[in-house]
């Protein structure tokens, strides 16, 4: 049955970028419908490129990915199609600059999915309502807080109704002040069962979104966990070192 | 009392003749102008190919307009290259060139900065929306790159419109030239005319070109795309 097909399926994937370097070295990685899977690991481990091959924005060299049970790696494939399934938000706020907030929303909805301005609209305006921005929807990008702005990235990629949503360390370049207005939308998206992978760096959010903890090291998924293990006895000696970069030893004073 | 100087603008049609200069160093301003949009337009997109050859040529042309005088083409044009050719051309006509040649540069060189300010993200958020590559030009990057290129533009007009004032030297009347020929036929009559001729011309080009740096000011302000939290 259907219910058994992952959502996101890779097998093997390879991938080196034109200069040689190979990001990903064989990676396999299934993700179940509502599932969401945190992805962790050291900077340059290869997390922000496992995401941007699963709608192609990187194309690969090796293995396959599949949507749904269809393999979409092959010659032929027609990506703005998958792309309209498949949403990303990105680490640093992309809205179209030139765009108010409701132009930023209708405008993939009525280019790429033909959907009526209307229909757009009224689904635009009860998105924004969810995540307290119904009154800024006139509003240009700019006029707008980092956080209130990465709020409205999330609401554009989920204007297409997104089977999987890839969000890439979305909060890694707000105010802390206002990381936590953008991970509570995300929480709500998971509570309502959006398939999500989650690149992040907030190891706190990752343990309380995630259904699975990835563990990348150089290319490779080195662990993979229920968050509860991964964070308090990963096995890996990698993954072990990684995480103690996030505690801090206390130091003793010796006033003397 | 000695005459003032000023009293000559108002003998017989010296200021409407001063008026009649300011529009033809306006006239050869804009027509160099409007072609240049046209012609400038594609070489810039030209100008953002990544072929080699393209790229060079393209290349050598901005560099060789930018680094000659305006005076220099101007002079090697209206003197030489009508020569050689045997054609026999109006000094405007003249001016109209090669300020079309430079202008096209230019304008060229500002159409190829204003589409590779698009930062690469941009691109790639419109791809990962499910936009073809026509669609993110279209609604994207063209919308973000005139925003960014008009302002420009109109500056660009008002360097033109100073740079007419070398027009003089290859026998076209305009301001410049028109307050040469009022200084002269005064200078015994008027010995000062020349101080306050001067600053009408000064005026004259102040009150052509504010309005057009302001117009520019008004557009880049108005279509700032720089995402500055306001709070
Ligand atoms: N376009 C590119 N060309 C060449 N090498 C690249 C390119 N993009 C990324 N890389 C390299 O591939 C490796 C993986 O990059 P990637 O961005 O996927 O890492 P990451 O895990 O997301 O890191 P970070 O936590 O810093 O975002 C890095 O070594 C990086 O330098
Ligand atoms: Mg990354």
């Amino acid at each position: 049955m259907g219910a058994l097909v992952p959502t996101v399926s890779l097998k093997d994937v390879v991938k080196t970028y034109s200069n040689g370097h190979e990001a990903l070295r064989g990676v396999s990685l299934d993700v179940s419908r509502s599932e969401v899977v945190g992805i962790v690991g050291p900077s340059g481990c290869g997390k922000s490129t496992l995401l941007r091959t699963v709608n192609g924005l990187e194309p690969i060299q090796g293995g396959s990915i599949a949507l749904d049970g269809e393999i979409i790696t092959v010659p032929g494939t027609s990506w703005p199609a998958i792309r309209a399934k498949v949403g990303m938000v990105f680490q640093k706020y992309d809205l179209f600059p030139h765009l108010t907030v409701m132009g930023n929303l209708l405008l993939a909805p009525t280019k790429v999915a033909k959907v009526s301005k209307a229909e757009a609209r009224s689904r635009a305006l009860a998105l924004l309502e969810r995540v307290g921005l119904a009154d800024r929807a006139d509003d240009l990008p700019r006029q707008l807080s980092g956080g209130q702005q990465q709020r409205v990235a999330i609401v554009r990629a989920l204007m297409m109704e997104p089977e999987v949503l890839l969000l890439d360390e979305i909060t890694a370049s707000l105010d802390p002040e206002m990381v936590r207005e953008v991970l509570d939308v995300v929480l709500g998206l998971a509570r309502d069962g959006m398939t999500m992978l989650i690149v992040t760096h907030e190891m706190d959010f990752a343990r309380a979104i995630a259904d699975r903890i990835i563990f990348m090291d150089e290319g490779k998924i080195v662990e993979v966990a229920p968050p509860s293990r991964f964070f308090t006895a990963p096995e890996s000696p990698r993954a072990q070192q990684f995480l103690n970069t996030f505690t801090f030893q206390e130091v003793h004073h010796h006033d003397e | 009392m000695p005459p003032s100087g000023l009293d000559v603008l108002f003998q017989g049609t010296n200021f409407l003749r001063l008026l009649g200069g300011l529009w033809v160093a306006a006239r050869i301003a804009l027509i160099s102008m409007a072609l240049s949009v046209l012609l400038g337009v594609p070489v810039g997109v030209l100008m953002t190919s990544r072929n080699r050859v393209i790229k060079a040529v393209t290349r050598v042309y901005l560099e060789f307009v930018r680094i000659m005088p305006q005076l220099v083409l101007l002079f090697v044009f209206y003197f030489y290259v009508t020569m050689i050719l045997r054609v026999n051309l109006s000094g405007e006509t003249s001016a109209i060139i090669i300020f079309t040649v430079w202008g096209t540069a230019e304008l060229a060189d500002l159409v190829r900065g204003a589409i590779t300010s698009i930062p690469a993200h941009q691109y790639e958020t419109g791809y990962a929306l499910g936009l073809t590559p026509l669609q993110v030009q279209m609604h994207i990057v063209l919308p973000q790159s005139i925003r960014r290129l008009i302002p420009a533009a109109v500056n660009l007009v008002t360097r033109m419109i100073k740079t007419t004032s070398l027009v003089v030297l290859i026998g076209v009347v305009e301001v410049l030239k028109v307050a040469q020929q009022i200084i002269d036929f005064n200078r015994f009559t008027y010995p000062t005319a020349s101080i306050w001729v001067y600053a009408v011309v000064f005026a004259l080009y102040f009150i052509t070109c504010y309005p057009i740096s302001l117009l520019a000011k008004g557009l880049e302000k108005k279509w700032a795309l720089s995402s500055q939290p306001s709070h």
